[in-house]
């Protein structure tokens, strides 16, 4: 299901590149690395941004506001790179968390709180356009870098290493846009699947 | 096949199978019996509080029939149906009646993360089967079991006042389209009832292993009765998933307090409007028996540490994961009266599933038993129903060495033969509402 939603975000990136490669053509590697940056960060911010409406769609908003705050910090540059994807990683987790409480509980999410989640599934697209079309301009601008074998293979690496975090974190959005669809079904009676950690201990059933 | 299956499946035909059709003369006259209870008046009092008390309520008892005839009537069922003055004349020799089997409350304490504060999540739920039945000759015709819950959080726990309100709610609130009430009358609505109809389920009543039993010991509202009560519960649970899952009309079993099946085929049932009080109902035979086995039951508690996001300084939140897992044999049995059971299918499973909360908590292992028990008897049906090869996959028992017996690919090749081929089963849509836990 996954898989089949990142093709379709890499056929709107693939088609996005078509748009923005007479741009890149025509701009150095030093420009091409500030669009691939610009893009990660448009996706970081988006990702945080979804995971911040999660959090208004179980009714806790002040959690949310704080974290349409450091979406805010990221895309105006006072939160680095590194700690986009860690803000992302940590504060999925928590709302995560904070959602398996409420279905434990038994507490169901109102009308209203079901319908904000719409705003979330929709930065969640732009967070993955934005993170395929950074995808797509870094490795055209090293592909048409005048630079040495060198120094393409490491501005490939990056480029790699920074796509690779990004994906790592919004996957982890996906999980809490399953956990929320999970929470918001009812029926389960609060029961979710066993973790990793727990499934060893039921081995011989 | 008997005359009686036979005239109770034409007579599940002749009332759900049809879509509504304009009134005609072709049309079963039914009259209408009103709410009713299962068992004996004392019993239904001594284990039934305090639906018995709304009960013997006569004011309320008469607005409820009142709303549920309106409300029957507009399932869009083809029958004729009329309620007691309208009746008169009209030959109706059959009656409908709502007639409640048990009632429960249980309660689950929790902190809400969204403020900190302590609160209750309870459920009141009661069964209900809706009986078709001659009048005349008392014999059921069609029964369709069903459970109806609702929940309410509260700061406290309920006390006896409360949890009076709490049923309560359930019944002021019918008829506003989304309350427990209407979801019911709802999912009865859509049964897919085919007009090939020939089967009649039964449940056997819930077997414990005694492992299971030890796990169940001292637990749940009545420590000392824990395994017959998680029996009686699960059985009619079954049933009422049973009947909505598989669209078929079931054969109540009678559950003795012990949990052992009642000899005999007959139904207990007080529905003053038609019968009287305690007036003893004849069933139909079955045509098959779904039997389920507890081998066992356990549970595990692991720590998950989470990266605090609030302060910045890498602190760590403590998740704690309450992890249940059972097996589960399951068995169809064909029945006829001369030959008795004849085993048709059977195979083991296990399925495991966990709850999830911040810092540690006090969890009453009878009431997730429970809700584990009733989350595989709902995905076991759902993947008989439909054949779910990936379901068969995931849960097949670790106890089974034999690969033709753990294949998903064959299991699911011989329940399509099975129950759609063999035993007509027509499921529900996924997704319908089949009641809460």
């Amino acid at each position: 299901m996954i898989f089949s939603k990142w093709k379709k975000i890499l056929a709107a990136a693939l088609a996005l590149s078509v748009g923005a490669a007479p741009v890149v053509a025509r701009a150095d590697t030093l420009t091409g690395v500030l669009l691939f940056y610009g893009a990660i960060k448009l996706s970081e911010s988006q990702a945080i941004k979804a995971t911040a409406n999660y959090y208004e769609a179980i009714g806790m908003s002040a959690k949310a506001q704080k974290y349409t705050r450091l979406a805010a910090d990221l895309q105006n540059g006072s939160l680095g790179g590194a700690d986009g994807v860690k803000t992302i990683v940590q504060c999925s987790k928590s709302v995560e968390s904070d959602i398996a409480e409420l279905q434990a509980a038994g507490v169901y999410p109102t009308q209203r709180q079901k319908e904000l989640v719409k705003k979330a599934k929709e930065q969640l697209v732009v967070a993955k356009v934005a993170l395929a079309a950074a995808v797509v301009i870094g490795t055209k601008t090293v592909v048409d870098s005048e630079s040495n074998m060198f120094v393409k293979l490491a501005m490939a690496g990056v480029v790699a290493a920074e796509s690779a975090k990004v994906i790592s974190a919004i996957t982890r959005v996906h999980d809490v846009a399953k956990s929320y669809n999970g929470y918001q079904l009812g029926g389960s009676n609060g029961f979710q699947v066993a973790s990793k950690e727990a499934l060893p201990q039921f081995a011989d059933l | 096949m008997s005359n009686i299956k036979l005239f109770g499946a034409s007579l599940v035909l002749a009332c759900l199978g049809v879509p509504a059709l304009a009134q005609d003369a072709t049309r079963e006259n039914v009259r209408y019996c009103g709410i009713g209870h299962q068992g004996t008046e004392a019993a239904f009092k001594a284990e039934n509080p305090v639906l018995s008390s709304f009960l013997s309520d006569t004011k309320f008892k008469t607005a409820l029939n009142a709303k549920l005839l309106e409300q029957t009537k507009a399932l869009g069922w083809s029958i004729n149906l009329y309620g007691k003055d309208e009746a008169q004349g009209k030959g109706a020799h059959l009656g409908l009646s709502h007639v409640i089997t048990y009632e429960d409350v249980v309660s689950q304490n929790f902190v809400d993360p969204r403020d900190g504060n302590h609160y209750f999540n309870t459920a009141y739920s009661f069964g209900v089967n809706t009986i078709i039945f001659d009048v005349n000759d008392r014999q059921v015709k069609a029964l369709v079991p069903a459970i109806i819950t609702y929940n309410e959080i509260t700061p406290g726990q309920p006390d006896k006042l409360a949890k009076t309100k709490g049923f309560g709610a359930i019944f002021d609130r019918f008829g506003d389209g989304d309350s427990a009430m209407d979801r019911w009358l709802v999912s009865i609505k859509s049964l897919p009832i085919r007009h090939d109809e020939r089967t009649f389920f039964q449940v056997v009543p819930l077997e414990l292993s005694d492992s299971a039993k030890a796990s169940l010991a001292n637990t749940g509202p009545v420590p000392a009765q824990s395994a017959q009560l998680f029996s009686r519960r699960m059985t009619s649970h079954y049933e009422s998933l049973l009947a909505l899952t598989f669209g078929k009309p079931i054969v109540p079993v009678a559950v003795a307090a012990d949990g052992a099946k009642v000899a005999g085929n007959a139904y207990v049932a007080n529905i003053p409007d038609c019968l009287g009080t305690s007036s003893q109902l004849v069933l139909p035979d079955p045509s098959y028996k779904m039997r389920l086995t507890v081998d066992k039951l356990t549970d595990a508690t692991i720590r998950h540490d989470i990266a605090s996001t609030d302060n910045g300084q890498g602190a760590t939140e403590v998740q704690t994961e309450f992890a249940y897992g059972g097996r589960f044999r399951s068995e169809i049995l064909q029945f006829d009266s001369l030959n008795g059971d004849k085993p048709i299918d059977a195979h083991v499973f296990r399925f495991v599933r966990s709850l999830r909360f911040s810092g540690s908590r006090e969890v009453d292992k009878f009431d997730q038993f429970s809700k584990l028990t009733s989350n595989f008897m709902k995905e076991l049906l759902d993947a008989y129903a439909f054949q779910k090869r990936d379901w068969v996959k995931d849960n097949i028992s670790a106890s089974i060495s034999d690969k033709k017996q753990k294949d998903p690919a064959r299991i699911a090749k011989e329940w399509k033969v099975l129950l759609q081929d063999t035993m007509k089963v027509a499921p529900a849509p996924q997704g319908a509402d089949v009641g809460g836990r």
